[in-house]
């Protein structure tokens, strides 16, 4: 029934079809490859962070049990792998799993090329093919052990997958007739083919070309995909009849193209699936030709779309893991890091707070040699200082769990701008009488002379804890000169997130606090609002990352900036000035004496 | 003794003075460098946080200058472990040769005299 010309177009159709199908599965097992790839390192990586390769214990009876999981995790898992071994940071074998391999300990590695890259970069690298102690072909990888908190080398992870046992598992998931399956490594030499013999060979070695008869298509796919990465497909016909060759690049990280595959399937293999195909619509015999025939050709065509779309997300939810994982190991060690610094900064107070009250004690027991009385009050000026610094501190650190937990809570009321910033103001110039710096003139410029009162939404009290930081630091870091405090109006160009029916479109009030000290350190411009940044004597380093915390929970910004916008030379007596925004409510809406309390998700990621 | 915290070295020598201990006191580590000489101290008490140059390497350098001077590291960090294990340079070292802030000043005598009369 189907016969002559629409025959033969419904069969190229499909066969068109079918090659497209191939080209997506050569570029989806590409993919395949990089992601199982990548999971062995990530395998290597997660037993890198064990406490004991962390703490250098590389020969001891736990570090041997992890080694042991690792190897049973990635075999069964992953991928069949040779060994799993341990270098010290000599790169001597140390440890290996399984046991029957422990009398290669003692072996230096040094020598190795894939070690000698680990060590240049001290980055996860993966080799070339190459044939291992047990005589099959294997690619290694190694992995760096570092030692997050200091940062030593403590030593390599190496491993071994089994190149052809590698690509036979990729049979099931892509349905591919494993024995098409072709993959060359960086080097042109083969990682699998039919025939097994070739593994280890050059493609481009004499012996090998003669095997395709100097074909110029198939030398011309593979050297543009394995030399120059490029994917490509070509039909052809070596004398073992033609075939159709698809390839595709293989990636991995820094390395870059590390691998080939090639998926080269008999074209009478294509064939046959089509007369199948088609032998089925045969069968019909009520159906109109050209209905019938795209409706086959269609179902075809949509089953094999289906199975691409399905292996574009299983590729898009493998690289958004990886994705995510890495954003959370990146949080993981700032988090660490965090702590660490916290555990210093809060542990140093406590020291004099601890000792002078000690040995004060013992002088009031009448224990110790006798403390003077004008040493008396020094000392206990001291341990008042020092506790004064470690409630700050705490304060402070607790504001930070705050906002990383998303927990800081906005209580907003209306009021004027003004009072707050005046009354913040009274409160330094008082201090300010009994600092060094007495020669610093504390002045406030408000908008509109303050004519008006400038109403703000906002948490009296936190707000209050900005200003207040802020002129801190003005001051601290001016020893003469002045410091003023401004505001001014603009037009906010986005709506203020609690505004509400009836309001207009917000404003927003700028207020900038300028000094003229001894301004900004470039060098530190870029980490200013981070945790810890400076590590003043008075500070505690954290004061802008919670004021910048605030304003935002509060829809607004911060930013600074040095005040000479030239040479450096000028800096130093120019200063800096320090700018946040809030949204104002506008004058019209004067309601008093409402509250509001408002859990307020912080979005500030460091 | 050697750390950036002034009101620690001011502690530290009026607790060491009090019981015999004649104390030279730094905060800037480059300056307690550059006074230090071979046979002017028998044991050197050095903070390993300090932000221009960290303790061990203070330590390295002021080994360069006398081989054989006694050591005893204070440090305040989670890291006090790890710290311990970087000794891997130093055989003749290990946890006795650190204590961790905050500390008694009892225990400070008692474990700076051990290290100097063992």
């Amino acid at each position: 029934m189907f016969r002559g010309s629409a025959e033969d177009s419904v069969r190229e159709l499909l066969f068109e079809q079918q090659k497209q199908q191939q080209i997506e599965n050569t570029k989806s097992l590409s993919k395949h490859v990089e992601s199982d790839l990548d999971r062995v390192v990530m395998r290597l990586e997660l037993l890198a962070r064990e406490p004991t390769l962390q703490n250098g214990e590389l020969t001891s009876h736990d570090t041997s049990t992890l080694l042991k999981q690792a190897e049973s995790d990635i075999n069964s898992q992953i991928t069949p792998i040779d060994t799993l071994g341990l270098l010290n940071s000599s790169n001597i074998l140390v440890n290996i799993s399984p046991d029957e391999y422990r009398k290669y300990i003692g072996l230096d590695r040094s020598q190795t090329e894939y070690v000698q890259e680990v060590n240049k970069n001290w980055q996860p690298y993966i080799s070339s093919g190459f044939v291992g102690a047990l005589g099959r072909y294997i690619i290694a990888i190694g992995v760096p052990i570092t030692n997050l908190e200091t940062g030593r080398h403590a030593g390599i992870i190496t491993t071994a997958p089994f190149t052809t046992q590698f690509f036979e598992r990729y049979g099931n998931i892509l349905n591919i007739n494993t024995q098409f399956i072709v993959a060359l490594d960086k080097d042109a030499k083969y990682l699998t083919a039919a025939p097994p013999q070739l593994v280890g060979k050059d493609f481009f070695a004499e012996e090998v070309q003669k095997l395709t008869n100097g074909n110029p298509d198939v030398y011309r796919l593979y050297e543009n995909a394995v030399r120059f990465g490029e994917p490509g497909s070509a039909v052809f016909d070596t004398g073992v009849g033609e075939h159709f060759a698809t390839a595709y690049p293989v990636v991995y990280g820094r390395q870059g193209q590390i691998m080939t595959v090639i998926l080269s399937n008999p074209t009478a293999a294509i064939y046959s699936d089509i007369e199948n195909a088609l032998f089925v619509q045969k069968l019909q015999t009520i159906i109109i030709l050209t209905a019938a025939t795209s409706a086959t050709s269609a179902l075809i065509f949509f089953i094999l779309r289906r199975n691409a779309a399905l292996e574009r997300k299983v590729e898009e939810r493998t690289s958004e893991l990886r994705t995510a994982n890495e954003q959370l190991r990146n949080h993981d060690k700032m988090q660490k890091e965090f702590i660490n610094v916290a555990a210093h900064e809060l542990r140093t107070p406590i020291v004099p707070i601890l000792g002078f009250s000690e040995l004060l004690y013992s002088n009031a027991k009448g224990q110790q040699r006798q403390v003077q009385e004008e040493e008396q009050k020094e000392m206990l000026e001291i341990i008042l200082r020092n506790a004064n610094r470690l409630h700050q501190l705490t304060e402070d650190i607790l504001d930070v769990t705050r906002i990383e937990s998303h927990s800081l809570q906005i209580r907003k009321e209306r009021f004027n701008l003004n009072d707050v910033i005046l009354n913040v103001i009274e409160d330094y110039k008082k201090q300010i009488v009994n600092r060094n710096n007495g020669n610093v003139k504390l002045i406030y410029e408000p908008a509109n002379s303050g004519n008006t009162a400038t109403l703000v939404e906002a948490d009296r009290r936190r707000l209050t804890q900005v200003i207040s930081n802020l002129l801190n630091n003005a001051i601290k870091f001016t020893e003469e000169g002045t410091v003023t405090v401004t505001t001014s109006m603009i037009k906010g160009k986005d709506v203020g997130r609690d505004r509400r029916e009836g309001e207009r479109a917000a404003e927003e009030v700028v207020i900038a606090i300028k000094d003229t000290g001894t301004g900004i350190d470039p060098e530190l411009m870029p980490r200013l609002f981070t945790k810890f940044a400076t590590k003043s004597y008075q500070g505690t380093g954290l004061g802008l990352f919670i004021a910048k915390s605030i304003v935002e929970a509060h829809g607004g910004k911060m930013w600074a900036e040095n005040n000479n916008k030239g040479s450096d030379s000028d800096r130093k007596h120019k200063g800096a000035t320090f700018y946040f925004t809030l949204p104002v409510v506008s004058m019209t809406e004067l309601r008093m004496g409402e509250e509001k309390e408002v859990r307020v998700v912080n979005d500030q990621r460091q | 003794m050697v750390d950036d915290e002034p009101d620690i070295t001011h502690l530290v020598r009026r607790v060491l003075e009090n019981n015999e201990f004649v104390v030279d006191s730094y905060t800037d580590p480059t300056l307690a460098l550059s006074n230090f000489k071979p046979g002017l101290y028998d044991l050197l008490l050095l903070d390993i946080k300090m932000p221009k140059m960290n303790g061990f390497d203070l330590y390295q350098k002021m080994k360069e200058i006398e081989s054989n001077v006694k050591i005893c590291f204070l440090t305040a960090s989670e890291l006090f472990y790890e710290e311990y294990r970087r000794l891997d340079a130093y055989p003749r070292l290990d946890k006795a040769h650190f204590i961790q802030k905050p500390f008694r000043t009892e225990h400070l005598i008692r474990q700076l005299n051990e290290i100097l009369y063992s």
